[in-house]
């Protein structure tokens, strides 16, 4: 059969030595960039671009790859350990998985994240190496209003993340919405609300809010609670699975391994959508749900899962079609021109043993992380067990050093510490920072995307609805809505949410 | 990650002695070249290219230091006001030094006052493109139909103020049709809104289209430049096809600060156009689509001047001046 033989091709590339090798430097580099917060895969790559010059275009290709989803990997570990999401993707796996380690269950949080990764990564490489071709071809017909209406499924996700009173989470939300206002128009190129700052012109960082709201924020409220007496997550235990939590945890992630394929491979940001819609789900039907907000392993098991099969299937869009899904995908896509090939539909077939060893590499890499990853957690745990005194100027530093790398800019430092102050005010408040993040990530999306939609019609609403894909996205919005409102209208008597 | 690298200039920078003598030959100590644009963008390939063999002809280490952000803005403002000693350079471009005087009222930065152009890098036309889908084959073709239905068809641009915006307006002046503006998020973005049939044309640079025109995916119309692009030999220029005012060239070119000794900038010159026609160099160039230039710095700053005042004017035509 074609795929056996196709894969027989990636596995013989891929297992060359140097690919070997090079696979593991990836994997290695991105789980340490991963745990570092702020530094992230796209400054990693751009820095070693230069020094796949010298490599064949395989081995460059398969070891900024294990760069990508090793970060991936890495950036849960930070997020469970000190409630530090580095990368948009583990906004979500700080939310139960710092409750976790808080109450001495960082290494049942952590080994979850790794096990979910590699499950997901698993099953990832074997989506790729079957449907790439069929799905870039999906992908690539879902148009503005189809990404609209995911992005409005994505808000109301978004409500329903949050733990605590449902207006809260609606408020954070369109709170995150106006901060994602600022920056340049796309449409008409007019600069809003930047006061002349250059550095806004962009927008607000992502990052910059993220280690503001969640790291200082964070640590300016632990200093609190340390001096009311309490001592934030040092105790250590229950290092390895139960087979209950095995039981527990199975579902979850098959569930976040498909939402993170089907979603990684749109490249108008559904991967990034994946964790947080994993997550929601799990929320409304986990057996479980009681304990979400309180450290439930399954609100980490799913986003994880998500996350690192959107990581791997975001590759299908650029293998494929040359077309980028983020900003490291348009990183590897310089790479390969300056090995001289122009990535898009011809890479498939003119350069297969590239295709099909990146793919074949991604499980190889996989197998690495956790061999990588799994014996760490006793390292990472015996870490919150220094005294915080300690740890908090470390950690500090960490976020000026990451927000400084990704833009140099000293505004952005300024900025972060603005945020911190607003995250220790939510922290007193008890405002949860989550929905606040996915409404500055998905508002300047969704505003872009429907603007294009009525360019393309001609300014008639319709396009929303008549188009079928489009239709059926609203109808699981409308669907979304309604279960969000139901228990809120039934019942105030959820007090127990409330503590 | 970028940040170690610089750490390791700075620190070798003052190892080195900091008071250097007006004798000394430059130079002393590394030197910053400043891209205004994301890693892996034209510029960014442009600066990668040329700062290895740079460094290995000056003896000292080039270091590209990527500052993105705003159409280029904040990086250029940063090297306009840096000190004009040479040690910090900057991979300027049409956006830069062109499109940007032509969309914001008020620039951060002058890019004739500002900057002493060195020497201009490489140069690479864009290409009109559509889907086969839309059964148009040639540019004439696209016009008529466009005259058929006016505001019905689209062309995608990678941005407001982006070349692909100024060439979509140059060919709706030239042509006197109506297309409906789209801006992308950028070129990739744009190119994949024809593939997927959502827009009719795109105008990304010639380098990122022969993987989709042999594919069948993408139909090339015309390319931009004044001659033929040796990646797209059989595709005729918006000039052959009569219409001479749609030029655009997507270029690169380094400078200094202005005010930088006349000596150093003579240098800089002069090793750049060593290294452009190194063989490896200009195959890296040739791959990314670009044909190397290396003008001298008094050529260049003419070139510059009519390129700002060409877009300044263009922008001004079409109504594209927002800010």
């Amino acid at each position: 059969m074609d795929l056996l033989s196709h894969l027989q091709l990636g596995l013989s590339t891929a297992a060359t030595f140097d690919n070997l090798l090079y696979c593991f430097v990836g994997v290695t580099l991105g789980t340490l960039i991963g745990v570092l917060p702020g530094l992230g895969p796209v400054p990693t790559i751009a820095m070693l671009l230069p020094l796949t010059f010298g490599m064949s275009p395989d081995t460059a290709m398969i070891m900024l790859a294990g760069i990508f989803y090793g970060a991936q990997y890495g950036g849960s570990t930070s997020a469970i350990l000190v409630n530090l999401p580095g990368e948009s993707s583990s906004v979500i796996t700080a939310i139960e998985g710092h409750q976790l380690a808080r109450q001495g269950k960082a290494g049942k949080a952590l080994a979850v994240a790794a096990i979910g990764s590699f499950v997901a990564g698993t099953i990832a490489a074997v989506f790729i190496a079957l449907f790439a071709p069929p799905l870039a071809e999906m992908a690539i017909r879902f148009g503005a209003p189809e990404y609209f209406s995911l992005m409005l499924c994505g808000l109301v996700a978004a409500v329903l993340l949050a733990n605590g009173s449902l207006l809260h989470g609606f408020g954070m939300m369109v709170l995150g919405l106006l901060l994602g206002l600022v920056g340049t128009d796309v449409n008409s190129g007019i600069q809003r609300f930047t006061f002349g700052v250059g550095e806004l012109a962009d927008g607000v960082g992502f990052v910059v809010v993220a280690m503001g709201l969640f790291g200082l924020g964070e640590i300016m409220a632990n200093l609190d609670r340390q001096e009311a007496g309490h001592r934030p997550a040092s105790q250590v235990g229950g290092l390895w699975l139960s087979r209950d939590d095995m039981r527990r945890t199975a579902g979850p992630i098959l569930r976040g391994t498909l939402f993170g394929s089907i979603l990684g491979i749109l490249p108008g940001g559904g991967a990034l959508l994946s964790s947080f819609a994993a997550y929601s789900v799990e929320k409304k039907i986990s057996p479980n749900r009681r304990q979400f907000g309180h450290g439930a392993l399954e609100g980490v098991a799913a986003p994880e899962a998500a996350n690192n099969a959107g990581a791997q299937t975001s590759f299908i869009p650029m293998l494929t079609l040359g077309i980028p899904s983020n900003p490291v995908m348009a990183l590897m896509i310089s790479a390969m021109m300056i090995q001289g090939i122009q990535p898009g539909p011809s890479v498939m077939i003119d350069r297969p043993e590239l295709f099909w060893g990146v793919i074949a590499s991604m499980w190889i890499g996989n197998v690495m992380l956790l061999v990588l990853n799994l014996p760490m957690i006793g390292l990472w745990v015996k870490l919150i067990a220094v005294p915080y005194l300690r740890l908090y100027p470390a950690i500090l530093m960490l976020c000026a050093v990451g927000v400084f790398s990704i833009s140099s800019s000293t505004f952005d430092l300024y900025l972060m510490a603005g945020f911190g102050a607003l995250g220790y005010v939510f922290a007193k408040l008890e405002l949860e920072a989550a929905p606040l993040l996915l409404g500055l990530l998905l508002g300047p999306m969704m505003e872009e995307y429907l603007r294009r939609s009525l360019l393309l019609s001609g300014g008639d609403i319709a396009i929303l609805f008549t188009r079928p894909v489009s239709a059926t996205l609203l109808a699981v919005a409308a669907v979304g809505t309604v279960i969000v409102m139901l228990p809120a209208i039934k019942q105030r008597r959820s007090k127990v949410f409330m503590e | 990650m970028k940040f170690p690298l610089r750490f390791l200039a700075a620190g070798l920078a003052v190892l080195l002695p900091t008071a250097v003598m007006a004798d000394e030959p430059y130079p002393q100590k590394p030197i910053t070249v400043v891209v205004p644009q994301s890693p892996g963008s034209v510029a960014d390939i442009m600066a990668r290219a040329v700062s290895g063999p740079l460094s290995k002809a000056l003896g000292q280490p080039v270091v590209v230091d990527n500052r993105n952000g705003a159409s280029g803005i904040i990086g250029a403002e940063r090297v306009a006001r840096a000190k004009p000693d040479g040690y910090t350079l900057f991979v300027g471009s049409v956006s830069t030094h062109g499109l940007n005087s032509g969309i914001y009222k008020t620039l951060s930065y002058d890019p004739l006052k500002d900057f002493a152009p060195i020497t201009q890098i490489a140069d690479s036309p864009l290409v009109i493109v559509t889907s086969p889908e839309s059964q148009i084959r040639t540019l004439n073709e696209l016009i008529a139909r466009a005259k058929a239905n006016p505001g019905k068809l689209t062309f995608a641009s990678a941005g407001n103020g982006s070349g692909s915006r100024f060439t979509g307006e140059l060919l709706k002046a030239s042509a006197g049709i109506d297309l409906t503006h789209i801006p992308y998020r950028g070129p990739a973005e744009a190119v994949a809104a024809v593939v997927g049939g959502e827009a009719t044309i795109a105008i990304p640079s010639a380098p990122s289209t022969p993987t989709f025109i042999k594919s069948g995916r993408l139909v090339p119309l015309a390319v931009t430049g004044t001659t033929r692009s040796d990646l797209l030999p059989d595709v005729p220029t918006t000039t052959e096809l009569g219409h001479p005012s749609i030029v655009f060239t997507s270029w690169t070119g380094l400078f200094a600060p202005a005010g930088t000794p006349q000596s150093v900038i003579d240098l800089l010159y002069t090793t750049t156009k060593q290294v452009l026609a190194q063989p490896e160099v200009k195959k890296v160039l040739a791959d990314a689509g670009a044909t190397p230039v290396g003008s001298t710095p008094a050529e260049f700053r003419v070139f510059v001047e009519e390129q700002v005042a060409k877009w300044t004017k263009a922008a001004k035509d079409a109504n594209i001046a927002e800010n």
